[in-house]
């Protein structure tokens, strides 16, 4: 390859698992500068290695794969994202820390053209040939072929002479020297050309054959069939975007990626101002004066409560919501309360921009005894999950556990975050939420919190919906038409009765009791007597016990674990999901997040005889 | 046989024209269409006078 290789580390295995790996991204990413990302996701990479028979299964490749890149740390960034594991890298073969909106490229048509193609030994880069083809399955004597597959008359322009690759230019492609290579495409889709582009060049196999080492020979064969004259954009990541059609349809091929380089261009032009997802022009901003932010503080301070841009704008300005400028005032007044972040709190989503004053608790119908800052330390683990990308699911089906219920909470968890706003402002911290139970005919004013810092991101203030379910029952909360209003339902299920638990404030301990239900219920997550049963009477943990995992762990294992006796110490041993509904009873973990912290709190070890079974050894 | 392409003040241009000409702010989905539309006349028009 025209790029320089670096060394590789690791195993000699590793090293030609890694050194295969920079050839891949190096292909996808020929188009791009030298120091310009590459990335390209574990997932993809492992299709890739399994397909030339590296390992038997999918699982031990995808786990050899990442150990060969994790041997290769200047070479590779590893980083999780879109639910998995991507590498970046450069062409320099130097490992890149992704950054946000990358710059466009901007890939002309190739003119059409009959003209016969230099000899490809000649380009720059040499083996470019390769990075525009799939490495196909060799014929009888050690001969293989190269299958063009996209328009780039760089590469395809006219017939080529048969052209001679040396060995070592392509010998870093293949998982094996002398082993069948077939890229697959599929799963190296980023940076590949499209199906579409294949076919509007329907262009022959180029024959490669291998001649004596160290070079091979290559026959190609090309057509001179015009390619596409459609211009097109190909982005960083690698997508080629066709500019062909109705901006609508253009701009729903790569929507994310279009909207990042406006509102990255439009920042850096002093000509536009931006309140949320919002742009004008300043020359058409409406001045608000000092005088005019007093009349609106005091009208917040008077009302004991949060107003929205639009009351302010009637009740304080008088002014008509049919009129010419209104949209312009309302905007304009936005941006006036926003760049007096010491006075003025943003409390609201794109729709419903409501505004409080630095400092003022807003009213809320129920509140949790919990302080918000015990909240988001309890909810911290959601921020170690992976970002969900998949919008557009419409609703998010949650399991109560029985923290929530007797808190009035839900997570804002990687899930909720696809239904749920996101904050609309840098330095948000609060967004104010109604949810409507329309089976119980109930409604409430939620608090949406944010994450920040090491806190997690919660909703409060559900007290009034949530009493109506148990733990393990299966809620529905999805959007409407309006961003910051929301349903709560349940699928209806055969009635059944189930002895809950519940905590008993005169006699301070857990009790249980039978409940009427007819809404579906996880079971693997109900605290019901009939699972647990050594949880009647118990005592609920003291408040700073409580906050610390460790005991409410222990506290789990004690109620749950089968006890046991090893070198005459006494230990419990119990599997993750009897322990988990358990240790929700106090403070909120996630399957994930409890597995994490007894893989590395030194009380808990893993059973290793049995599967998701784990040993609590208490101190003596 | 890539070149850069970034937004050119052409292209900030058209869309100061366009917030200015509908007299409301806009949302970012609307610039980013107009945008699509100005970078698709634009390289269509660099294409076909190549």
């Amino acid at each position: 390859m025209a790029e320089g290789q670096p060394t590789f580390g690791g195993t000699a295995e590793q090293q030609k698992i890694a050194s295969t790996m920079l050839g891949l991204l190096q292909m996808q990413g020929r188009a791009y500068a030298a120091d310009a990302p590459i990335r390209q996701s574990l997932k993809n990479l492992a299709a890739f290695f399994h397909a030339q028979g590296l390992r038997s299964t999918l699982e031990a490749v995808e786990s050899a794969v990442d150990d060969a890149a994790k041997a290769n740390p200047s070479i590779f960034f590893r980083h999780e994202a879109d639910g998995g594991v991507q590498y970046v890298t450069s062409r320099r073969g130097v490992a890149v820390k992704p950054t946000h909106a990358p710059p466009v490229r901007y890939m002309p048509p190739a003119a059409p053209t009959t003209q016969a193609a230099p000899p490809l030994q000649k380009r720059a880069g040499g083996p470019v040939v390769v990075t525009r083809a799939t490495l196909m399955t060799p014929g009888a004597g050690g001969t293989f072929s190269l299958r063009p597959l996209v328009s780039d008359a760089t590469i395809l322009r006219g017939k080529a002479k048969p052209t001679i690759i040396r060995r070592d230019e392509v010998a870093h492609l293949l998982v094996h020297d002398d082993m069948v290579v077939e890229a697959p495409e599929e799963p190296m889709a980023p940076g590949e050309p499209t199906a579409e582009e294949a076919e509007a060049v329907a262009q022959p196999p180029v024959k490669v054959e291998e001649a004596a080492a160290p070079e091979i020979e290559v026959q190609a064969e090309v057509s001179t069939e015009p390619p596409s004259r459609r211009p097109r954009v190909i982005t960083p990541e690698g997508q080629s975007i066709v500019m062909d059609g109705a901006p609508e349809e253009i701009l729903e091929r790569a929507r994310p990626y279009f909207q990042s380089v406006v509102v990255e261009a439009l920042g850096n032009d002093s000509r536009f101002v931006a309140f949320g997802d919002e742009w004008m022009l300043e020359e058409m901003v409406v001045n608000y004066t000092k005088a005019d932010l007093r009349r609106i503080h005091s009208a917040i301070e008077e009302s004991g409560d949060v107003l929205t841009d639009t009351s302010l704008l009637v009740d304080v300005f008088g002014k008509n919501s049919e009129a010419e400028d209104y949209e312009r005032s309302r905007f304009s007044l936005d941006l006036a309360l926003s760049r007096e972040k010491r006075v003025f709190d943003f409390r609201g989503t794109s729709q419903a921009r409501s505004w409080g004053l630095v400092g003022m608790a807003s009213p809320r119908p129920a509140r949790t005894v919990l302080r918000g800052s015990e909240i988001g330390q309890d909810f911290k683990f959601l921020e170690d999950e992976a970002p969900r990308t998949d919008e557009g699911a419409g609703r998010w089906v949650h399991t109560l556990t029985y923290y929530e219920i007797e808190n009035g909470l839900l997570p804002y968890s990687a899930t909720a975050k696809l239904i749920l706003p996101r904050p609309l402002l840098k330095d948000q911290r609060v967004a104010l939420l109604e949810f409507h139970a329309p089976q119980f005919n109930a409604s409430v004013q939620g608090e949406l919190h944010f994450p920040s810092g090491n806190r997690g991101g919660w909703v409060e203030g559900l007290e009034d919906i949530l009493d109506h379910f148990v733990p393990g029952a299966r809620v529905i909360v999805e959007g409407t038409e309006r961003d910051n209003q929301f349903l709560v339902t349940f699928r209806k299920a055969e009635p059944q009765e189930i002895e809950t638990v519940r905590y008993d404030e005169k006699k301070r301990r857990f009790v249980f009791s039978a409940v009427s239900v007819e809404y579906q219920v996880d079971d693997s997550m109900a605290v019901s007597r009939a699972r647990f049963k050594n949880l009647a009477n118990a005592l609920r943990l003291e408040e700073n016990a409580r906050r610390k995992g460790d005991q409410v762990i222990s506290f789990a294992f004690a109620k749950v674990g089968a006890k046991e006796t090893e070198d005459d110490k006494t230990v419990y041993r119990a599997h993750v999901m009897e322990l988990l509904p358990v240790v929700n009873l106090e403070k909120p973990f996630s399957r994930a997040s409890l597995i994490r912290f007894m893989t590395t709190h030194p009380h808990y070890q893993k059973d290793e005889a049995e599967e998701g079974y784990y040993f609590y050894k208490p101190e003596e | 046989m890539t070149a850069e392409v970034a937004i050119e003040s052409g292209d900030l241009d058209g869309l100061a024209q366009f917030i200015r000409e509908s007299g409301d702010p806009q949302p970012v989905y609307e610039l980013a269409l107009k945008y699509v539309e100005l970078l698709r006349d634009r390289l269509t028009a660099e294409t076909e006078a190549a």
